[in-house]
Parts: C-alpha cells; structure tokens; sequence
C-alpha cells in the first residue's frame, strides 16, 4: 500500500450528472443541459428557477434541476417539497445519485487517461473502480498512460 | 503493476483512494489528477511505508 485517501466530493462536472442521472433511470428525452442557465417550470406555473442541467417534469409535479454557480463551478439542486413529500426525487434518491456521479466522473478521468479498469460493487455494496496504472518514465518526470 | 482503488461510499460524496505498488510520492503526484476532478475537499491521506520507502510509521496529513 502506498497511500490511503479519504475526501468529500463536490459536483461541478455536467457530463457525469448527465450520465448519473441516466443510471439512475431517468430517461434520456427528459434530460436538457444548457451552457447558460435557462428557467425550469416549478409545480405552479409562477414558481420558476434558473438551471443548467434540468429533468422535465413527468406528468405531474415540477421539473426539477442543478444551477452552476458561476464563481465556484459548483452545481445546485433544485428540488421542491413536492418531491420530497411524494418521494419521487428522496434524500435516498439524491445520495445514490451522487455516488453514481462520483464513479461516473472518475471512470471520464481514466478514460481521458486511457487507463483499463473495472467497476464493480463491493460486499458492503459500495461501487468501487481498480484501474492499473502503466508508468512512463519521461527525462524529467514520471507520467501516467494507457496500456501498449 | 501499480493500482488504483476508488470505493464510492453510498453517502454521494464521500470517496476513498487506495493506491499500491507505487514507491515513494508517485502515489500522490500520479493520482491527484483524481482527486481534483472530483473536486475532493476535507482531504485526509494516511501515507504507508511504500511511501516513504522504507520509513516505518504511517503518518496522517490533513488537506482543506
């Protein structure tokens, strides 16, 4: 072992809320994103709210949607007591997605990297990734790639 | 062969970082690239003896 690591995460990245909402079975039709923040409909037609990454409203209810915030790139949720109360969009719904978002967003990194991996559920049933690492050694610096 | 091993807490934002078969402080500067996509905050590392190559006590490093 080399070193052990334990960190809290933040949701900034689109493309991997996208792909985590899609694993949580929202269906693709549903999901818009848009580079500027564009009103979402509330449960009443007068409740609205800015958002960059929206699910659109499947029937009844509200949409419901993530805002970045432009200074720390962070996204927002915005989600109404409608949900809550009907449990369509739970406090457990909102944790399983998030941890999707962080195996979606490592899983792009590695990716970016050409790096193999697996993805698996471990016996505490937490997703998990092990990716090999190839070493380069390069003049001045050690770098990580892709398998040859 | 070095690995990586990411376990993904079903809290949606914790996530631990196990990494073997790296020598010294390739572990770190090698997998960060993780660690700041992920936008990690309250970072807490437990380095191990690989890390020092050879030491022999683990040591504890906070990173806010």
């Amino acid at each position: 072992m080399s070193h052990l690591a334990r960190m809290h995460t933040a949701v900034k990245d689109s493309e991997a809320l996208i792909r985590a909402l899609k694993r949580v079975g929202i269906p693709e039709q549903r999901i818009e994103y848009h580079e500027k923040a564009i009103l979402a409909r509330g449960y009443h037609q007068e409740e609205t709210f800015n958002a960059n990454v929206i699910v659109r409203k499947d029937g009844f209810g509200s949409d419901i949607g993530w805002e970045r915030n432009p200074k720390t790139g962070e996204f927002t949720a915005h989600l109404d007591e409608f949900h809550y109360r009907n449990q369509h969009y739970s406090q457990e719904w909102q944790r399983n997605l998030y941890t999707f978002y962080n195996v979606e967003k490592c899983k792009m990194e590695l990716d970016n990297k050409g790096m193999e991996y697996e993805e698996g559920t471990d016996n505490q049933n937490r997703p998990y990734i092990r990716a090999r690492v190839v070493l380069e050694d390069n003049s001045r610096s050690r770098t990580v790639g892709a398998r040859r | 062969m070095p690995e990586i091993l990411l376990t993904f807490e079903r809290d949606g934002k914790t996530v631990h970082k196990e990494t073997s078969g790296f020598k010294g402080k390739d572990c770190e500067s090698l997998t960060e690239f993780l660690d700041q996509a992920l936008g990690a905050t309250d970072l807490e590392r437990i380095h191990t003896r690989e890390y020092y190559e050879g030491g022999d006590t683990n040591e504890r490093q906070r990173v806010r």
